[in-house]
C-alpha cells in the first residue's frame, strides 16, 4: 500500500496512507506534480501545523470511505445551507477557537472540502442566534461602526425580508 | 499548541475570523438565515461588507418598502467615510407607491447599476398608474434587471399616449434584453385583455434572453368568458403566436408547457398542427416535448384545426405525419377544419389525401374558401380541391361545413352532385355565399336524405324550387335559413308544415314574402307540437301585441325565451314591442305559460 510522509510547518514528518489523504485535492496534486514513488519522498505543507495536521488526517482517516461531495451548482438561487453534522464530527470538533481556525485554514490550504464544510458550520453554529455584541465578544472583534453607522445600519435593516 | 498557532495569536489577538480567506467567509456566510445576515451588518465594518459585498448574500437579502419614506431613507446621504449600501434585490409591497411619483425614479437612477431582481407583490396597471407611467419610467431604468417576480398583476384595459395600451410594459420588456426570469402568479383582468397582454409580453418582449417563465393563473371577471378553460390560461388564439415565437427565440418554456398541457393533450396537439402550419420554418426541438403516446391518447371526441394548409410544400397527412412521425392509422379525429387555405398545383398534382384515409372515422368536415390574395401568385384552385376531395366516399363524415364559397369567385367551386357522391351519409349541411340554383339544392335534398340539420347562408338563388324537395328529409329537425331567396308561403305550406321541426330560425334582411298564413300553416298538425324554437321574420301581421301573443299561443312547447339570451331575439317583435321590451317579454312569458 503506497504511502507519503507529509511534512509540517514545524518540520514533523508524518507518514500516511496515500488512500488516506486522497480527500485532500492539494496533496494530490502535489503528488502528481512532483512525480513520488518512493515511500521516503516528502510532501512539505508549509501552511500546516503538526498539530494540526494530525486532525486533519484524523477526520481523513475516518472519512476516507465518503462519497466525494457534489458541489453546489453555481446557478443555483442563493439560499441557507444546511448544518447536518454527525455525532462523530460533533465530538471532532470540539476544540479551542484558534484551533478550529487553524484547521478551518488548513483544510482550505488542503482542499478538503467535507473538512472546511464542517468547519465552516461549526463557525456559522457560533454565530447562529447571537447578537451583534455577543459575536463581537466571542471572536474579539472591535466594534467600529459609528454610532451614526449603526444606526443607518438598523434603518435598513428593517427594510430586509427573509426570502 | 503548535509554534505557528501560537505566532498567529500573538500577532492578531483580536480576531481569527476576519482573517480568513475571502472563499471560507462566502462559505460560513451561506449557513445564515437573513436574520444572522442582519446582525453581521450591526457587529463591524468588516463583517458587514461581508454581506453588502457578496450578490449572493445580497440576493437574500430582500429588501422590502413600505412606503415612500422607505425609499427616500435609502437616497438619504450615507455616513461621512462609508459607502453607500449596495441593494440589488427590491420588494415593493404596497402598488400605491408608484402612484406617488417623487422617490422612486431618483431611487432607479440612483441604484440603477445594482438592481438585478425587482419583486412585486401587487402590481395594479390602473389607468392613473399608466397616465403617470411611473412604475415604467422606473423600472426602464433598471438595466441590469435580470429577474421580475409579480404576484399579482391587476390590470384594466387602459391606454397610455407614451406607452401604449397596459401601462407600457410589454414596451417596457421588449427594452428587457437581459431579464431572464419573469414570473407573473396572478393577473387580475377584466377580459381576455390582460391574456393577450401576458402572450404580447412574450411576443414582443424578452424572449431572446428568457430562461424562466412562469405562466399566471387568470382571474377573469367578465361573464361573456365564464366557459373558458381556465387550465389553459389563455385563448387558444393568445398560445399559437407564443408557440410561434418558441424555434425562433429558442426560449425554454418549460413551466408553459407544462401548465398549458396539463390535463389537456388536445391544446398539445392542436398547437403542434398550428406550429406546423403556420408558415413558420420550425425548429424540431419544437414538437421535443410532445411523445408519440400522447398525441395517440388524445381523445377522439376533440377537433382539430388546420391553419393555411399549403403554405408549407406538403399536404395534410404530409404534414400531420410530420407531427406524429408515423402514419395516422391510429388516430381518430372527429373533426376536420381547413380554413384560410391555398393548395399549390405541386400539391394538387399528388392529389389531395382522401379524408377518409387520412383520417379514420372522421366525423365532421369544414372548409373556408378565402378570396386572399393568391399564394406566389398562383391561382385559385380549390375547384379542384374540393373535386378531388368528393372524389372519393367518406361514409363517416356526418357533418360538413362550407363557408365563405363565393367569395373565392368560383362558381363552380361546389358542385353538389360531388357533395352528395363525397359525404353521402351527411346528417349536417352548413353552406354560406353560395351561389347554387334551386337546382343544385334539389341535388343535395334527394341525394342527402339523413340530413337532420341544414343552414343555410346568403345563398341567394335558392327559392321555392329548391326547397320543394326538402320534404323528403324525413329526419330534418332544424332548419335555417338566413337571406336566401325568396321563399314564399308556398314552402311553409307545401314543405316546411310537413316537415318534424323543433327548431326553425328564418330571417331575411331585404324583405320577406311570408304572410301570415305562411307562418300560420306551421301550427297545424301533426308537427306543430314539435317546435321548441321559432325565429322568424318580423313582419305586418306581428304588427300588434295581440296578434303576436296569438300567433305564438299556437306552438305549444315553444321554449320561453329566458332559456337563453338570443332566443329571446328570435320573435322579432313588432317596432313597438320592441321599443317596450318588458312589456314584450311578460307578454311572451305569458303566452308561454297559457300553453
Amino acid at each position: 500500500m503506497p504511502f507519503v510522509n507529509l511534512e509540517s510547518s514545524d518540520g514533523d514528518l508524518v507518514k500516511v496512507d496515500v488512500d488516506v489523504i486522497k480527500c485532500s485535492v492539494t496533496i494530490n496534486a502535489l503528488i502528481e506534480h512532483l512525480g513520488l514513488e518512493d515511500d521516503n519522498e516528502v510532501v512539505p505543507l508549509q501552511n500546516v501545523g503538526t498539530e494540526t495536521l494530525h486532525k486533519v488526517l484524523a477526520w481523513a482517516k475516518h472519512h476516507k470511505d465518503d462519497l466525494p461531495s457534489v458541489d453546489d451548482d453555481e446557478d443555483d438561487p442563493p439560499r441557507e445551507r444546511r448544518t447536518d453534522i454527525t455525532t462523530w464530527d460533533a465530538n471532532f470538533i470540539k476544540m479551542e477557537q484558534i484551533q478550529l481556525f487553524d484547521l478551518i485554514l488548513a483544510a482550505n490550504y488542503l482542499d478538503i472540502s467535507g473538512l472546511l464544510d464542517l468547519g465552516c458550520k461549526i463557525v456559522a453554529d457560533m454565530i447562529k442566534g447571537k447578537t451583534a455584541d455577543e459575536i463581537r465578544t466571542m471572536f474579539n472583534i472591535v466594534n467600529d461602526l459609528t454610532p451614526q453607522e449603526q444606526e443607518q445600519i438598523r434603518k435598513e435593516n428593517e427594510w430586509c425580508e427573509e426570502k | 499548541m503548535t509554534s505557528s498557532s501560537r505566532s498567529r495569536r500573538q500577532e492578531h489577538d483580536t480576531c481569527f475570523l476576519i482573517q480568513l480567506p475571502d472563499l471560507v467567509i462566502h462559505q460560513i456566510l451561506s449557513y445564515f438565515s437573513p436574520r444572522t445576515l442582519r446582525v453581521l451588518r450591526l457587529t463591524c465594518r468588516t463583517t458587514k461588507s461581508w454581506v453588502d459585498g457578496s450578490h449572493k448574500v445580497v440576493a437574500r437579502l430582500q429588501v422590502t418598502f413600505r412606503s415612500e419614506e422607505d425609499v427616500n431613507s435609502v437616497l438619504a446621504p450615507p455616513p461621512p467615510g462609508t459607502t453607500p449600501t449596495r441593494w440589488s434585490n427590491f420588494r415593493f409591497l404596497p402598488s400605491q407607491l408608484f402612484t406617488r411619483p417623487k422617490a422612486l425614479p431618483k431611487f432607479v437612477a440612483t441604484f440603477a447599476q445594482n438592481i438585478t431582481a425587482f419583486d412585486f407583490s401587487t402590481l395594479t396597471m390602473e389607468d392613473t398608474v399608466a397616465r403617470n407611467n411611473v412604475v415604467v419610467d422606473v423600472l426602464m431604468a433598471g438595466e441590469n434587471i435580470l429577474k421580475i417576480k409579480i404576484s399579482e398583476l391587476s390590470c384594466s384595459r387602459i391606454s397610455s399616449k407614451k406607452y401604449g395600451e397596459l401601462g407600457g410594459l410589454p414596451i417596457l420588456i421588449r427594452n428587457w434584453h437581459s431579464l431572464r426570469s419573469l414570473s407573473i402568479q396572478h393577473i387580475i383582468c377584466p377580459d381576455y385583455h390582460g391574456l393577450d397582454y401576458f402572450a404580447r409580453l412574450l411576443l414582443e418582449g424578452c424572449g431572446s434572453s428568457l430562461e424562466h417563465l412562469n405562466p399566471p393563473t387568470v382571474a377573469l371577471s367578465s361573464p361573456e368568458y365564464l366557459s373558458f378553460n381556465y387550465k389553459l390560461y389563455f385563448k387558444r388564439n393568445i398560445v399559437t403566436p407564443i408557440l410561434q415565437i418558441l424555434p425562433r427565440r429558442k426560449l425554454k418554456i418549460v413551466h408553459v408547457q407544462e401548465h398549458l398541457f396539463d390535463g389537456d393533450p388536445t391544446l398539445l396537439f392542436h398547437l403542434a398542427t398550428l406550429c406546423l402550419t403556420s408558415g413558420a420554418v420550425l425548429h424540431p426541438e419544437t414538437f421535443l416535448p410532445f411523445s408519440r403516446s400522447t398525441f395517440m391518447s388524445l381523445p377522439p371526441s376533440q377537433s382539430y384545426l388546420f391553419h393555411s394548409i399549403g403554405r408549407l410544400s406538403g399536404i395534410t397527412d404530409s404534414i400531420l405525419s410530420l407531427a406524429l412521425r408515423e402514419p395516422l392509422n391510429n388516430l381518430h379525429f372527429l373533426s376536420v377544419s381547413f380554413r384560410s387555405f391555398f393548395l399549390t398545383d405541386e400539391v394538387l398534382s399528388s392529389a389531395p389525401t382522401p379524408l377518409s384515409l387520412l383520417v379514420p372515422n372522421l366525423v365532421e368536415v369544414e372548409i373556408e374558401m378565402t378570396n386572399d390574395p393568391p399564394w406566389e401568385g398562383r391561382p385559385h384552385n380549390l375547384s379542384a380541391f374540393m373535386r378531388a376531395l368528393c372524389s372519393q366516399e367518406h361514409p363517416s363524415v356526418r357533418r360538413l361545413v362550407l363557408t365563405e364559397v363565393s367569395r373565392a369567385n368560383d362558381t363552380t367551386l361546389i358542385r353538389a352532385r360531388d357533395v352528395v357522391q363525397g359525404f353521402p351519409r351527411l346528417t349536417e349541411l352548413r353552406i354560406s355565399n353560395w351561389d347554387g340554383g334551386n337546382d343544385e339544392f334539389s341535388t343535395l335534398w334527394r341525394g342527402l336524405p339523413h340530413l337532420e340539420e341544414v343552414h343555410l347562408r346568403f345563398c341567394h338563388h335558392l327559392g321555392d324550387e329548391g326547397v320543394a324537395d326538402m320534404v323528403n328529409l324525413k329526419e330534418l329537425h332544424t332548419l335555417l335559413l338566413n337571406d336566401v331567396g325568396p321563399i314564399t308561403d308556398a314552402s311553409y305550406v307545401n314543405v316546411f308544415r310537413h316537415l318534424a321541426l323543433r327548431s326553425l330560425y328564418h330571417y331575411c334582411t331585404t324583405g320577406c314574402l311570408v304572410t301570415r298564413k305562411g307562418y300560420n300553416s306551421l301550427a297545424s298538425p301533426p308537427f306543430v307540437t314539435s317546435i321548441r324554437d321559432l325565429a322568424l321574420q318580423n313582419h305586418d301581421d306581428f304588427r300588434t301585441l295581440d296578434k303576436f301573443c296569438e300567433f305564438i299561443a299556437q306552438f305549444p312547447y315553444l321554449r320561453p325565451p329566458e332559456f337563453d339570451e338570443p332566443m329571446r331575439r328570435r320573435i322579432s317583435p313588432t317596432p313597438a314591442l320592441r321599443n317596450d321590451p318588458h312589456t314584450y317579454h311578460d307578454q311572451y312569458q305569458s303566452c308561454c305559460r297559457i300553453m
